[in-house]
């Protein structure tokens, strides 16, 4: 939750949309490729799947400058 | 055989199926999402599917169990090749009748997947999960939930902000909630959330004609603590969960405060309110589920909704009650215990 921006609409922008949209949090996911090179076919579970449910690498590239 | 309908990456799912591995079971994961099982024939005796990995073909009317966890069919298991998108005959372009919302294929799909999924839950007598319980309905699940005798939270649904501060809620404060589904998309390289919201009557007190989709709002019951509690044949394995205590996570206890994570312990509901929660569950024809339920400062217990297909992890490790196994032994021989 930590790591969530929140983005919060005033009562006049809500017109014709749920009162649940007046708030809603966001956050920047790490790179889908760098993500999907931890998958793999897994023959026990006969399923692809991340090598680790709680991934500890931290995989994520910095899109900004700094 | 066992079967098994869910999705990849599911992890449940996969903890499940090492447990069966560990019994010695044969056990067949069928994903929607990927393309590993392809429907080859539906005859007077059998259901037939292809292993493509391992050219493999299995009749699914062989199994003993089924596991519904999640989706399980879509047209993935019907196509071999990609989806032809395209279907052009003369002058005319016919492309709609195969792709897109109005594709006839939609239909075909919907029907075959019933059909099967009919069969199946008609063949194995040990069963688990509802194919046709994906998501249950808000509002109609209340009604059961009261209609069998438990406390449920006062709520309206209004069409304009100018009618909350007249609402004929018992306090001030109050919770808005989707109906359905609340927001979780990813756009780009960012992912969107929603969460159960607290308001204020005041904050719509001066609130003027502001017309909006009709929306759940609900009473903010003051809660002595919350419970999840899944639901596996009769037996209920619960968990209190002390969020009340930490602002992050009082009103929504998914807004994980990992710093000061919520205390989580078993609990045991009143015998009266499972009996209540079993008739709900009896109407709803499932047999497992995750139920949401608060205890109020008076000690009342007030029900919110029951999640099908939701994460049982969650209750499980903390409580050590090992569902996994629980699960795999279910679908072995059909008992909880």
């Amino acid at each position: 939750m930590e790591k969530l921006d929140k983005i919060e609409f005033k009562n006049k922008e809500l017109q014709g949309l749920p009162l649940f949209l007046k708030r809603i949090y966001h956050n920047q996911l790490t790179n889908l490729d760098d993500e999907m090179k931890l998958f793999f076919y897994d023959e026990n579970v006969q399923s692809s799947e991340m090598r680790e449910s709680i991934p500890m690498r931290n995989i994520c590239k910095l899109t900004t400058k700094d | 055989m066992i079967l098994i309908f869910s999705i990849e990456n599911e992890i449940s799912t996969s903890d499940v199926m090492l447990r069966l591995k560990h019994y010695g079971e044969k056990v067949l994961r069928v994903n929607a999402d990927d393309n590993v099982y392809k429907l080859q024939k539906i005859t007077s005796d059998g259901i037939y599917f292809e292993n493509t990995k391992e050219n493999v073909i299995y009749n699914f009317l062989e199994a003993k169990s089924c596991w519904w966890r999640r989706t399980g069919l879509s047209k993935n298991n019907f196509l071999k090749n990609p989806a032809r998108k395209e279907l052009i005959f003369n002058e005319f372009d016919l492309s709609s009748f195969i792709y897109g919302s109005q594709s006839l294929l939609l239909g075909e799909t919907r029907d075959l997947r019933n059909y099967i999924f009919q069969k199946i839950y008609e063949n194995c007598k040990i069963n688990i999960g509802n194919p046709w319980r994906y998501g249950l309905n808000k509002l109609t699940v209340l009604d059961i939930a009261k209609k069998y005798g438990l406390t449920i939270p006062a709520y309206e649904i209004v069409s304009n902000l100018n009618l909350i501060k007249k609402v004929n809620l018992p306090n001030k404060k109050f919770v808005s909630k989707a109906i359905s589904d609340g927001v979780y998309y990813t756009l780009e390289n960012q992912r969107f959330y929603s969460y159960t919201e607290l308001h204020s009557k005041d904050d719509f007190s001066e609130t003027e004609d502001i017309p909006v989709f009709p929306s759940l709002i609900m009473d903010l019951v003051d809660k002595k603590m919350e419970i999840r509690s899944f639901f596996l044949d009769g037996t209920f394995y619960s968990m209190a969960i002390f969020s009340q205590f930490n602002d992050q996570t009082k009103v929504d206890f998914r807004k994980y405060d990992k710093v000061r994570p919520n205390k989580c312990e078993p609990f045991k509901l009143p015998n009266g309110i499972e009996k209540k929660l079993k008739n709900v569950f009896n109407e709803l024809k499932l047999n497992c589920g995750s139920v949401d339920i608060l205890v109020d400062t008076k000690g009342d217990y007030v029900f919110l909704e029951i999640n099908p297909v939701g994460q049982y992890g969650m209750t499980s490790q903390p409580c050590n009650y090992d569902l996994d196994n629980i699960i795999a032994k279910y679908l072995i021989n059909g008992k909880t215990r």
